[in-house]
Protein backbone atom coordinates (compact mmCIF):
# COMPACT_ATOMS: atom_id res chain seq x y z
CA UNK A 1 0.00 0.00 0.00
CA UNK A 2 1.73 3.31 -1.46
CA UNK A 3 1.86 6.23 0.67
CA UNK A 4 2.31 9.73 0.44
CA UNK A 5 2.70 12.30 3.02
CA UNK A 6 2.60 16.25 2.19
CA UNK A 7 4.46 18.21 4.35
CA UNK A 8 3.59 21.93 4.62
CA UNK A 9 2.99 24.79 7.19
CA UNK A 10 0.55 26.49 4.20
CA UNK A 11 -3.14 24.83 4.86
CA UNK A 12 -4.12 25.72 1.65
CA UNK A 13 -0.23 24.62 0.20
CA UNK A 14 -1.83 20.98 1.86
CA UNK A 15 -5.55 21.07 0.64
CA UNK A 16 -3.86 22.21 -3.03
CA UNK A 17 -1.89 18.78 -3.06
CA UNK A 18 -4.09 16.52 -1.73
CA UNK A 19 -6.82 17.70 -4.34
CA UNK A 20 -4.22 17.41 -6.97
CA UNK A 21 -3.52 13.61 -5.47
CA UNK A 22 -7.31 12.35 -5.00
CA UNK A 23 -7.17 10.51 -7.89
CA UNK A 24 -4.05 8.32 -6.79
CA UNK A 25 -6.37 7.33 -3.61
CA UNK A 26 -8.71 5.05 -5.87
CA UNK A 27 -5.58 3.59 -7.07
CA UNK A 28 -4.98 2.33 -2.75
CA UNK A 29 -2.25 5.20 -2.35
CA UNK A 30 -2.98 6.84 1.41
CA UNK A 31 -2.01 10.54 1.15
CA UNK A 32 -1.45 12.24 4.61
CA UNK A 33 -0.59 15.41 5.57
CA UNK A 34 1.90 17.55 8.15
CA UNK A 35 1.65 20.64 9.40
CA UNK A 36 5.16 21.15 10.35
CA UNK A 37 8.82 19.57 10.93
CA UNK A 38 8.24 18.36 14.12
CA UNK A 39 4.76 16.45 12.86
CA UNK A 40 6.80 15.36 9.63
CA UNK A 41 9.15 13.27 11.34
CA UNK A 42 6.61 11.79 13.64
CA UNK A 43 4.51 10.50 10.67
CA UNK A 44 7.98 9.79 8.55
CA UNK A 45 8.96 7.75 11.03
CA UNK A 46 5.71 6.22 12.51
CA UNK A 47 3.97 5.51 8.17
CA UNK A 48 7.23 4.95 6.61
CA UNK A 49 5.86 6.72 3.54
CA UNK A 50 7.18 5.61 -0.30
CA UNK A 51 6.80 9.28 -1.12
CA UNK A 52 7.20 13.20 1.05
CA UNK A 53 6.60 16.49 -0.40
CA UNK A 54 8.66 18.38 1.75
CA UNK A 55 8.35 22.10 1.70
CA UNK A 56 11.52 24.05 2.79
CA UNK A 57 10.43 27.22 4.70
CA UNK A 58 8.75 26.05 8.36
CA UNK A 59 9.23 27.31 11.43
CA UNK A 60 11.43 24.98 14.26
CA UNK A 61 12.71 22.41 11.59
CA UNK A 62 13.20 23.56 8.15
CA UNK A 63 12.69 21.32 5.22
CA UNK A 64 16.39 20.60 5.28
CA UNK A 65 16.51 19.35 8.53
CA UNK A 66 13.87 16.78 8.45
CA UNK A 67 15.20 15.35 5.16
CA UNK A 68 18.28 14.92 7.13
CA UNK A 69 16.82 13.34 10.05
CA UNK A 70 15.30 11.11 8.09
CA UNK A 71 17.77 10.29 5.51
CA UNK A 72 21.05 10.57 7.79
CA UNK A 73 19.94 10.12 11.34
CA UNK A 74 17.82 7.17 10.37
CA UNK A 75 19.04 5.91 7.59
CA UNK A 76 15.41 5.91 5.46
CA UNK A 77 16.60 5.77 2.11
CA UNK A 78 13.51 4.02 0.36
CA UNK A 79 11.51 6.96 0.98
CA UNK A 80 11.65 9.54 -1.46
CA UNK A 81 11.86 13.06 -0.35
CA UNK A 82 10.91 15.90 -2.94
CA UNK A 83 11.94 19.79 -1.54
CA UNK A 84 9.41 22.35 -2.63
CA UNK A 85 10.59 25.84 -3.09
CA UNK A 86 9.57 29.05 -3.73
CA UNK A 87 10.32 30.42 -7.34
CA UNK A 88 13.40 32.64 -7.03
CA UNK A 89 14.81 31.18 -3.79
CA UNK A 90 18.31 30.34 -4.59
CA UNK A 91 18.28 26.17 -4.48
CA UNK A 92 21.42 25.43 -1.73
CA UNK A 93 22.35 22.45 -4.02
CA UNK A 94 25.33 21.46 -1.66
CA UNK A 95 22.87 21.81 1.46
CA UNK A 96 20.51 19.65 -0.70
CA UNK A 97 23.07 17.14 -1.31
CA UNK A 98 24.02 16.70 2.18
CA UNK A 99 20.38 16.27 3.32
CA UNK A 100 19.81 13.15 1.02
CA UNK A 101 17.04 15.20 -0.73
CA UNK A 102 15.80 13.61 -3.91
CA UNK A 103 14.09 16.08 -5.86
CA UNK A 104 13.33 19.73 -5.91
CA UNK A 105 10.33 21.16 -7.67
CA UNK A 106 9.13 25.19 -7.26
CA UNK A 107 5.90 26.60 -6.22
CA UNK A 108 3.98 27.74 -7.89
CA UNK A 109 4.31 24.10 -9.39
CA UNK A 110 2.61 22.64 -12.50
CA UNK A 111 -0.40 20.26 -10.70
CA UNK A 112 -0.12 18.10 -14.20
CA UNK A 113 3.69 17.73 -13.41
CA UNK A 114 2.97 17.03 -10.03
CA UNK A 115 0.81 14.00 -11.21
CA UNK A 116 3.27 12.67 -13.48
CA UNK A 117 6.03 12.95 -10.89
CA UNK A 118 4.18 10.99 -8.63
CA UNK A 119 3.33 8.33 -11.31
CA UNK A 120 7.11 7.94 -11.52
CA UNK A 121 8.17 8.01 -8.24
CA UNK A 122 5.73 5.85 -7.04
CA UNK A 123 5.53 3.25 -10.21
CA UNK A 124 1.63 3.61 -10.39
CA UNK A 125 -0.43 5.01 -13.71
CA UNK A 126 -3.34 6.25 -12.88
CA UNK A 127 -4.62 6.01 -16.49
CA UNK B 1 -15.01 18.34 -11.04
CA UNK B 2 -14.82 14.88 -9.21
CA UNK B 3 -17.22 14.12 -6.46
CA UNK B 4 -17.42 14.69 -3.35
CA UNK B 5 -17.13 11.44 -0.92
CA UNK B 6 -18.68 11.74 2.46
CA UNK B 7 -16.52 8.82 3.36
CA UNK B 8 -13.19 10.72 2.73
CA UNK B 9 -14.81 13.90 4.67
CA UNK B 10 -15.51 11.64 7.93
CA UNK B 11 -12.48 9.92 7.81
CA UNK B 12 -10.28 13.38 8.63
CA UNK B 13 -9.10 12.64 12.35
CA UNK B 14 -10.78 16.43 13.18
CA UNK B 15 -14.13 15.58 11.69
CA UNK B 16 -14.65 11.90 12.92
CA UNK B 17 -13.29 13.05 16.51
CA UNK B 18 -16.32 15.71 15.92
CA UNK B 19 -18.77 13.62 14.76
CA UNK B 20 -18.64 10.76 17.31
CA UNK B 21 -18.25 13.01 20.30
CA UNK B 22 -21.47 14.65 19.06
CA UNK B 23 -22.79 11.16 18.68
CA UNK B 24 -21.93 10.60 22.32
CA UNK B 25 -23.09 13.24 23.87
CA UNK B 26 -26.18 13.23 22.31
CA UNK B 27 -26.84 9.63 23.04
CA UNK B 28 -27.92 8.59 19.50
CA UNK B 29 -28.35 5.76 16.20
CA UNK B 30 -27.27 6.61 13.23
CA UNK B 31 -25.87 4.67 10.12
CA UNK B 32 -24.60 5.77 7.23
CA UNK B 33 -24.06 4.08 3.45
CA UNK B 34 -22.25 5.52 0.63
CA UNK B 35 -22.02 3.40 -2.76
CA UNK B 36 -24.16 0.95 -0.51
CA UNK B 37 -21.41 -0.02 1.44
CA UNK B 38 -21.29 1.42 5.64
CA UNK B 39 -18.89 3.88 6.43
CA UNK B 40 -19.95 4.93 9.57
CA UNK B 41 -22.06 3.68 12.72
CA UNK B 42 -22.64 4.79 16.31
CA UNK B 43 -25.04 3.24 18.64
CA UNK B 44 -26.53 0.40 16.26
CA UNK B 45 -25.63 -3.06 13.93
CA UNK B 46 -27.39 -1.47 10.41
CA UNK B 47 -30.30 0.11 9.80
CA UNK B 48 -32.79 -1.51 11.35
CA UNK B 49 -35.25 0.52 13.35
CA UNK B 50 -33.95 3.50 12.00
CA UNK B 51 -35.65 6.43 9.98
CA UNK B 52 -34.19 7.33 6.33
CA UNK B 53 -33.04 11.30 7.20
CA UNK B 54 -32.86 13.51 4.16
CA UNK B 55 -30.44 15.92 4.08
CA UNK B 56 -30.10 19.15 2.67
CA UNK B 57 -26.32 19.02 1.00
CA UNK B 58 -27.34 16.04 -0.68
CA UNK B 59 -25.09 13.69 -2.24
CA UNK B 60 -26.22 11.14 -4.51
CA UNK B 61 -24.69 7.64 -3.16
CA UNK B 62 -25.18 8.54 0.34
CA UNK B 63 -27.80 7.13 2.47
CA UNK B 64 -28.18 8.14 6.00
CA UNK B 65 -30.32 6.45 8.50
CA UNK B 66 -30.69 7.60 12.09
CA UNK B 67 -32.92 8.07 15.54
CA UNK B 68 -34.83 11.10 16.48
CA UNK B 69 -31.79 12.48 18.42
CA UNK B 70 -29.83 12.47 15.58
CA UNK B 71 -30.71 15.14 13.60
CA UNK B 72 -27.89 17.27 14.84
CA UNK B 73 -25.77 15.05 14.01
CA UNK B 74 -27.10 15.08 9.92
CA UNK B 75 -27.08 18.84 9.80
CA UNK B 76 -23.01 18.62 11.51
CA UNK B 77 -22.47 16.23 8.25
CA UNK B 78 -24.60 18.72 6.23
CA UNK B 79 -22.48 21.59 7.20
CA UNK B 80 -19.39 19.43 6.77
CA UNK B 81 -20.14 18.57 2.67
CA UNK B 82 -21.25 22.23 2.24
CA UNK B 83 -17.65 23.21 3.42
CA UNK B 84 -16.18 20.21 1.32
CA UNK B 85 -17.94 21.82 -1.98
CA UNK B 86 -16.56 25.51 -1.19
CA UNK B 87 -13.25 23.97 -0.79
CA UNK B 88 -13.02 21.82 -3.76
CA UNK B 89 -14.51 24.62 -5.60
CA UNK B 90 -11.92 26.59 -4.69
CA UNK B 91 -9.54 24.35 -5.48
CA UNK B 92 -10.50 23.53 -8.59
CA UNK B 93 -10.26 26.85 -9.46
CA UNK B 94 -6.71 27.21 -7.99
CA UNK B 95 -5.30 24.43 -9.20
CA UNK B 96 -6.55 25.88 -12.97
CA UNK B 97 -4.48 28.92 -12.24
CA UNK B 98 -1.23 27.28 -11.08
CA UNK B 99 -1.46 25.36 -14.31
CA UNK B 100 -2.03 28.45 -16.09
CA UNK B 101 0.96 30.01 -14.10
CA UNK B 102 3.15 27.24 -14.75
CA UNK B 103 2.57 27.62 -18.72
CA UNK B 104 3.06 30.95 -18.53
CA UNK B 105 6.65 30.77 -16.35
CA UNK B 106 7.97 28.37 -18.83
CA UNK B 107 6.48 30.14 -22.27
CA UNK B 108 8.19 33.21 -21.03
CA UNK B 109 11.95 31.78 -20.22
CA UNK B 110 11.52 29.34 -23.22
CA UNK B 111 11.02 32.20 -25.73
CA UNK B 112 12.59 34.57 -24.45
CA UNK B 113 15.48 32.08 -25.31
CA UNK B 114 14.54 31.80 -29.00
CA UNK B 115 15.14 34.38 -31.63
CA UNK B 116 13.40 32.91 -34.83
CA UNK B 117 9.80 33.18 -35.16
CA UNK B 118 8.99 29.99 -36.42
CA UNK B 119 10.72 28.09 -33.56
CA UNK B 120 8.67 31.10 -30.71
CA UNK B 121 5.46 30.06 -32.53
CA UNK B 122 6.25 26.78 -32.11
CA UNK B 123 7.24 26.82 -28.21
CA UNK B 124 3.89 28.23 -27.48
CA UNK B 125 1.96 25.62 -29.39
CA UNK B 126 3.55 22.98 -27.36
CA UNK B 127 2.77 24.47 -24.12
CA UNK B 128 -0.82 25.72 -25.19
CA UNK B 129 -1.59 22.54 -26.01
CA UNK B 130 -0.97 21.81 -22.16
CA UNK B 131 -4.25 23.66 -21.50
CA UNK B 132 -6.17 23.99 -24.66
CA UNK B 133 -7.58 20.64 -27.07
CA UNK B 134 -6.59 21.56 -30.43
CA UNK B 135 -5.30 20.30 -33.29
CA UNK B 136 -4.04 23.12 -35.33
CA UNK B 137 -2.21 26.98 -34.83
CA UNK B 138 -1.62 28.91 -37.71
CA UNK B 139 0.07 32.61 -37.51
CA UNK B 140 -0.11 35.07 -39.79
CA UNK B 141 2.26 38.01 -39.96
CA UNK B 142 1.31 41.24 -42.74
CA UNK B 143 4.88 42.52 -44.59
CA UNK B 144 6.35 45.72 -42.79
CA UNK B 145 4.12 48.33 -44.06
CA UNK B 146 1.84 46.64 -46.03
CA UNK B 147 -1.68 44.88 -46.19
CA UNK B 148 -0.64 41.80 -47.79
CA UNK B 149 0.23 38.35 -46.11
CA UNK B 150 3.98 37.96 -45.75
CA UNK B 151 4.67 35.05 -43.33
CA UNK B 152 2.50 32.15 -42.48
CA UNK B 153 3.65 29.72 -40.00
CA UNK B 154 1.42 26.54 -40.11
CA UNK B 155 1.86 23.94 -37.00
CA UNK B 156 2.28 21.46 -36.30
CA UNK B 157 3.43 20.84 -39.21
CA UNK B 158 3.86 23.22 -42.63
CA UNK B 159 2.75 20.49 -45.06
CA UNK B 160 -0.50 20.33 -43.64
CA UNK B 161 -3.55 22.47 -45.00
CA UNK B 162 -4.51 25.02 -43.07
CA UNK B 163 -7.11 25.37 -41.44
CA UNK B 164 -8.37 28.55 -42.82
CA UNK B 165 -7.41 30.82 -45.72
CA UNK B 166 -4.54 32.94 -44.76
CA UNK B 167 -6.25 35.47 -46.94
CA UNK B 168 -9.79 35.14 -45.77
CA UNK B 169 -12.41 37.75 -45.10
CA UNK B 170 -12.89 36.66 -41.64
CA UNK B 171 -9.56 36.56 -40.73
CA UNK B 172 -9.50 40.41 -41.71
CA UNK B 173 -12.43 41.22 -40.02
CA UNK B 174 -11.18 40.47 -36.91
CA UNK B 175 -8.06 42.10 -37.48
CA UNK B 176 -9.88 44.98 -37.79
CA UNK B 177 -12.29 44.49 -35.07
CA UNK B 178 -8.78 44.26 -33.04
CA UNK B 179 -10.65 41.87 -30.37
CA UNK B 180 -10.42 37.95 -30.17
CA UNK B 181 -12.81 35.74 -30.83
CA UNK B 182 -14.44 32.68 -30.41
CA UNK B 183 -15.69 31.07 -33.84
CA UNK B 184 -17.69 27.59 -32.05
CA UNK B 185 -19.99 25.35 -34.11
CA UNK B 186 -18.49 26.29 -37.50
CA UNK B 187 -19.93 22.87 -39.10
CA UNK B 188 -23.08 23.97 -39.15
CA UNK B 189 -22.60 27.28 -40.89
CA UNK B 190 -21.99 28.18 -43.97
CA UNK B 191 -18.63 29.92 -42.96
CA UNK B 192 -16.72 26.60 -43.59
CA UNK B 193 -17.34 27.14 -47.70
CA UNK B 194 -16.56 30.40 -47.78
CA UNK B 195 -13.59 30.67 -45.68
CA UNK B 196 -12.19 27.13 -46.64
CA UNK B 197 -12.20 26.11 -42.91
CA UNK B 198 -11.30 22.73 -41.86
CA UNK B 199 -11.74 23.00 -38.10
CA UNK B 200 -15.37 22.78 -36.29
CA UNK B 201 -13.86 25.36 -34.16
CA UNK B 202 -11.49 28.26 -34.34
CA UNK B 203 -10.02 30.90 -31.74
CA UNK B 204 -8.87 34.47 -33.57
CA UNK B 205 -6.27 36.47 -31.78
CA UNK B 206 -4.91 39.74 -33.63
CA UNK B 207 -1.28 40.41 -33.37
CA UNK B 208 -1.86 43.98 -32.09
CA UNK B 209 1.48 45.94 -31.92
CA UNK B 210 1.58 49.72 -31.44
CA UNK B 211 -2.01 49.65 -32.28
CA UNK B 212 -1.83 48.47 -35.57
CA UNK B 213 -3.28 45.04 -36.13
CA UNK B 214 0.14 42.97 -37.90
CA UNK B 215 -1.39 39.80 -37.92
CA UNK B 216 -3.51 37.13 -36.34
CA UNK B 217 -2.97 34.23 -34.72
CA UNK B 218 -5.41 30.90 -35.08
CA UNK B 219 -6.00 28.19 -33.13
CA UNK B 220 -8.87 25.37 -33.98
CA UNK B 221 -9.44 21.70 -33.58
CA UNK B 222 -10.33 19.32 -36.70
CA UNK B 223 -13.26 17.18 -34.49
CA UNK B 224 -14.08 19.38 -31.07
CA UNK B 225 -16.56 22.22 -31.58
CA UNK B 226 -16.49 24.43 -28.68
CA UNK B 227 -13.95 26.78 -27.29
CA UNK B 228 -14.75 28.37 -23.67
CA UNK B 229 -13.63 32.19 -22.99
CA UNK B 230 -11.53 30.01 -20.47
CA UNK B 231 -9.65 28.69 -23.46
CA UNK B 232 -9.60 32.07 -25.30
CA UNK B 233 -8.13 33.80 -21.93
CA UNK B 234 -5.62 31.32 -22.37
CA UNK B 235 -4.47 31.64 -25.73
CA UNK B 236 -4.53 35.06 -25.76
CA UNK B 237 -2.35 35.24 -22.92
CA UNK B 238 0.20 32.99 -24.71
CA UNK B 239 -0.02 35.17 -27.89
CA UNK B 240 0.65 38.10 -26.06
CA UNK B 241 3.99 36.34 -24.50
CA UNK B 242 4.60 35.32 -28.28
CA UNK B 243 4.34 38.53 -29.46
CA UNK B 244 6.66 39.78 -27.26
CA UNK B 245 8.79 37.35 -28.56
CA UNK B 246 8.79 37.97 -31.76
CA UNK B 247 9.33 41.75 -31.53
CA UNK B 248 12.44 40.79 -29.30
CA UNK B 249 13.88 38.67 -32.02
CA UNK B 250 12.66 41.19 -34.54
CA UNK B 251 14.89 43.94 -32.65
CA UNK B 252 17.62 42.25 -31.90
CA UNK B 253 18.01 40.63 -35.96
CA UNK B 254 18.03 43.97 -37.03
CA UNK B 255 20.42 45.22 -34.37
CA UNK B 256 22.81 42.44 -35.14
CA UNK B 257 21.94 43.44 -39.11
CA UNK B 258 22.69 47.10 -38.12
CA UNK B 259 26.24 45.83 -36.49
CA UNK B 260 27.09 43.94 -39.28
CA UNK B 261 26.48 46.37 -42.22
CA UNK B 262 28.27 49.36 -39.85
CA UNK B 263 31.22 47.16 -39.58
CA UNK B 264 31.09 46.52 -43.69
CA UNK B 265 30.87 50.30 -44.16
CA UNK B 266 33.48 51.26 -41.99
CA UNK B 267 35.61 48.35 -43.82
CA UNK B 268 34.57 50.53 -46.90
CA UNK B 269 36.12 53.27 -45.96
CA UNK B 270 39.97 52.60 -46.21
CA UNK B 271 38.75 50.96 -49.64
CA UNK B 272 37.51 54.57 -50.84
CA UNK B 273 41.48 56.10 -50.00
CA UNK B 274 43.41 52.53 -51.45
CA UNK B 275 41.53 50.69 -53.23
CA UNK B 276 44.18 47.96 -53.22
CA UNK B 277 43.56 47.70 -49.33
CA UNK B 278 40.25 47.28 -49.74
CA UNK B 279 40.63 43.83 -52.02
CA UNK B 280 43.60 43.13 -50.29
CA UNK B 281 41.08 43.00 -46.77
CA UNK B 282 38.76 40.72 -48.32
CA UNK B 283 41.04 38.21 -49.24
CA UNK B 284 42.99 38.05 -45.98
CA UNK B 285 39.34 37.70 -44.51
CA UNK B 286 38.55 34.85 -46.61
CA UNK B 287 42.50 33.06 -45.99
CA UNK B 288 41.83 33.79 -42.29
CA UNK B 289 38.31 32.12 -42.37
CA UNK B 290 39.79 29.21 -44.23
CA UNK B 291 42.59 28.80 -41.36
CA UNK B 292 39.69 29.43 -38.56
CA UNK B 293 37.57 26.34 -40.25
CA UNK B 294 40.58 24.72 -40.53
CA UNK B 295 41.46 25.31 -37.02
CA UNK B 296 38.21 24.35 -35.80
CA UNK B 297 37.35 27.38 -33.87
CA UNK B 298 34.09 27.76 -32.15
CA UNK B 299 31.24 29.54 -34.70
CA UNK B 300 31.47 32.76 -32.10
CA UNK B 301 35.60 32.74 -32.54
CA UNK B 302 35.25 32.81 -36.31
CA UNK B 303 32.65 35.75 -36.37
CA UNK B 304 35.36 36.97 -34.37
CA UNK B 305 37.65 36.34 -36.78
CA UNK B 306 35.84 37.56 -39.48
CA UNK B 307 35.35 41.10 -38.32
CA UNK B 308 38.93 41.36 -37.31
CA UNK B 309 39.86 40.51 -40.55
CA UNK B 310 37.72 43.11 -42.34
CA UNK B 311 39.06 45.95 -39.64
CA UNK B 312 42.39 44.55 -39.64
CA UNK B 313 43.94 47.43 -41.67
CA UNK B 314 41.37 50.07 -40.87
CA UNK B 315 44.23 51.91 -38.87
CA UNK B 316 45.54 52.93 -42.51
CA UNK B 317 42.75 55.30 -42.67
CA UNK B 318 45.31 57.33 -40.38
CA UNK B 319 48.46 57.22 -42.65
CA UNK B 320 48.96 60.07 -45.24
CA UNK B 321 48.74 59.49 -48.95
CA UNK B 322 52.40 60.10 -49.78
CA UNK B 323 53.32 56.78 -47.87
CA UNK B 324 50.15 54.53 -48.11
CA UNK B 325 49.83 54.91 -51.90
CA UNK B 326 53.22 55.38 -52.86
CA UNK B 327 54.33 53.79 -56.14
CA UNK B 328 57.75 52.46 -55.17
CA UNK B 329 58.81 50.21 -52.05
CA UNK B 330 58.74 52.68 -48.75
CA UNK B 331 62.18 54.12 -47.32
CA UNK B 332 63.16 52.75 -43.29
CA UNK B 333 61.61 55.99 -42.31
CA UNK B 334 58.24 55.76 -44.16
CA UNK B 335 58.04 52.04 -42.67
CA UNK B 336 58.24 52.94 -39.50
CA UNK B 337 55.57 55.35 -40.70
CA UNK B 338 53.20 52.82 -42.15
CA UNK B 339 53.97 50.48 -38.90
CA UNK B 340 51.55 52.96 -37.04
CA UNK B 341 48.67 51.62 -38.55
CA UNK B 342 47.60 48.19 -36.31
CA UNK B 343 47.56 50.79 -33.24
CA UNK B 344 45.82 53.21 -35.31
CA UNK B 345 42.93 50.55 -36.02
CA UNK B 346 42.62 49.44 -32.19
CA UNK B 347 42.62 53.01 -31.35
CA UNK B 348 39.65 53.42 -34.01
CA UNK B 349 38.13 49.73 -32.78
CA UNK B 350 37.87 51.10 -29.23
CA UNK B 351 35.17 53.42 -29.44
CA UNK B 352 32.99 50.61 -30.51
CA UNK B 353 32.01 48.43 -26.92
CA UNK B 354 31.39 45.05 -29.11
CA UNK B 355 34.25 45.21 -30.96
CA UNK B 356 36.42 45.87 -28.42
CA UNK B 357 37.09 42.09 -28.41
CA UNK B 358 38.61 42.07 -31.87
CA UNK B 359 41.06 44.94 -30.90
CA UNK B 360 43.60 42.79 -29.50
CA UNK B 361 43.93 40.75 -32.49
CA UNK B 362 43.88 43.69 -35.14
CA UNK B 363 46.78 45.57 -32.89
CA UNK B 364 49.00 42.08 -33.15
CA UNK B 365 48.72 41.42 -36.90
CA UNK B 366 52.13 42.30 -37.43
CA UNK B 367 53.44 40.63 -34.45
CA UNK B 368 55.71 37.92 -35.00
CA UNK B 369 56.09 34.76 -32.98
CA UNK B 370 59.64 34.94 -31.89
CA UNK B 371 59.01 38.35 -30.46
CA UNK B 372 60.18 40.52 -33.09
CA UNK B 373 57.32 42.09 -34.66
CA UNK B 374 55.72 45.02 -33.91
CA UNK B 375 54.08 46.97 -31.67
CA UNK B 376 54.80 45.35 -29.06
CA UNK B 377 57.29 42.63 -29.49
CA UNK B 378 54.66 40.32 -28.49
CA UNK B 379 56.20 36.67 -28.53
CA UNK B 380 54.48 33.24 -29.46
CA UNK B 381 50.73 32.92 -27.56
CA UNK B 382 51.21 36.38 -25.51
CA UNK B 383 50.12 37.13 -29.36
CA UNK B 384 45.99 37.02 -29.34
CA UNK B 385 45.30 33.99 -31.87
CA UNK B 386 42.98 36.00 -34.01
CA UNK B 387 46.43 38.15 -34.69
CA UNK B 388 48.36 34.65 -35.24
CA UNK B 389 45.97 33.80 -38.05
CA UNK B 390 45.61 37.54 -39.71
CA UNK B 391 49.64 37.98 -39.58
CA UNK B 392 49.58 34.71 -41.84
CA UNK B 393 46.80 35.65 -44.15
CA UNK B 394 47.76 39.25 -44.05
CA UNK B 395 51.71 37.91 -45.75
CA UNK B 396 50.22 35.38 -48.03
CA UNK B 397 48.35 38.29 -49.89
CA UNK B 398 51.00 40.21 -49.76
CA UNK B 399 53.53 37.71 -51.13
CA UNK B 400 51.53 36.71 -54.05
CA UNK B 401 49.71 40.10 -55.07
CA UNK B 402 51.13 42.86 -57.49
CA UNK B 403 52.85 46.06 -56.52
CA UNK B 404 53.51 48.53 -58.88
CA UNK B 405 57.11 47.76 -57.95
CA UNK B 406 57.40 44.12 -58.13
CA UNK B 407 55.10 41.24 -59.32
CA UNK B 408 53.32 39.27 -56.91
CA UNK B 409 54.97 35.81 -55.82
CA UNK B 410 53.05 32.54 -57.89
CA UNK B 411 51.45 30.45 -54.85
CA UNK B 412 53.87 27.47 -54.13
CA UNK B 413 56.65 30.41 -53.64
CA UNK B 414 54.89 32.23 -51.26
CA UNK B 415 53.75 29.00 -49.32
CA UNK B 416 56.85 27.89 -49.11
CA UNK B 417 58.34 31.44 -47.97
CA UNK B 418 55.13 30.44 -45.54
CA UNK B 419 56.58 27.30 -44.48
CA UNK B 420 60.45 28.66 -43.84
CA UNK B 421 59.18 30.84 -41.16
CA UNK B 422 57.74 28.85 -39.15
CA UNK B 423 58.27 29.07 -35.44
CA UNK B 424 60.06 32.36 -35.80
CA UNK B 425 57.52 34.77 -37.60
CA UNK B 426 54.82 32.71 -37.66
CA UNK B 427 52.68 30.37 -35.64
CA UNK B 428 53.54 26.63 -36.71
CA UNK B 429 49.90 25.70 -35.74
CA UNK B 430 48.27 28.50 -37.82
CA UNK B 431 50.86 27.29 -40.67
CA UNK B 432 50.11 24.17 -40.34
CA UNK B 433 46.47 24.86 -40.72
CA UNK B 434 47.01 27.08 -44.02
CA UNK B 435 48.72 24.42 -45.71
CA UNK B 436 45.88 21.80 -45.21
CA UNK B 437 43.34 24.55 -45.90
CA UNK B 438 45.50 24.56 -49.00
CA UNK B 439 45.57 21.17 -50.10
CA UNK B 440 41.76 20.59 -49.49
CA UNK B 441 41.65 23.63 -51.87
CA UNK B 442 40.07 26.15 -49.51
CA UNK B 443 42.40 28.94 -50.51
CA UNK B 444 40.89 30.43 -53.33
CA UNK B 445 43.46 32.66 -54.51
Amino acid sequence: MAKILIVDDEPHIRLLLEEILEDFEEKGVEVHTAKNGKEAVEKILELKPDLVYLDIMMPEINGYDVCKIIKIDHKMNDVKIVMLTAKGQAVDKQKGVNSGVDMYITKPFDPDFIIKNTENLLGISLE
Amino acid sequence: MKKIQLSRIIRKDENLAMINEMCNSLGCQIFITEDNEEIFKYNCMDNTNLQKLEVENCLPNVQIWGDGKSTTVVRLLDFLIGNAKDIKSILTDVINKYKELSIFYTLGEKIAACSDVRHIARITYDEVLKFIDATDMMLILKGENSDKVDTVINLPCEKNKPIIDPNSKLLNEVMAGMEAQIFNGLEQSNKLEEYKIKSKCLMCVPIVIKNVAEGIAIIGHREKNMYTSEDLKIFNAAIFQLILGVENAKLYNILEDTFLQTVSALSETIEKRDPYTGGHTHRVMNYALAIGIEMELSRTELVSLRLAALMHDIGKIGIEDKILRKEGALTEEEYELMKVHPKLGADILNNMKYLSTIVKGVISHHEKYDGTGYPNKLKGEEIHSIGRILAVADSFDAMISDRPYRKGLKVEKALAELNKHSGTQFDPKVIDAFNRAYQKGYIQV
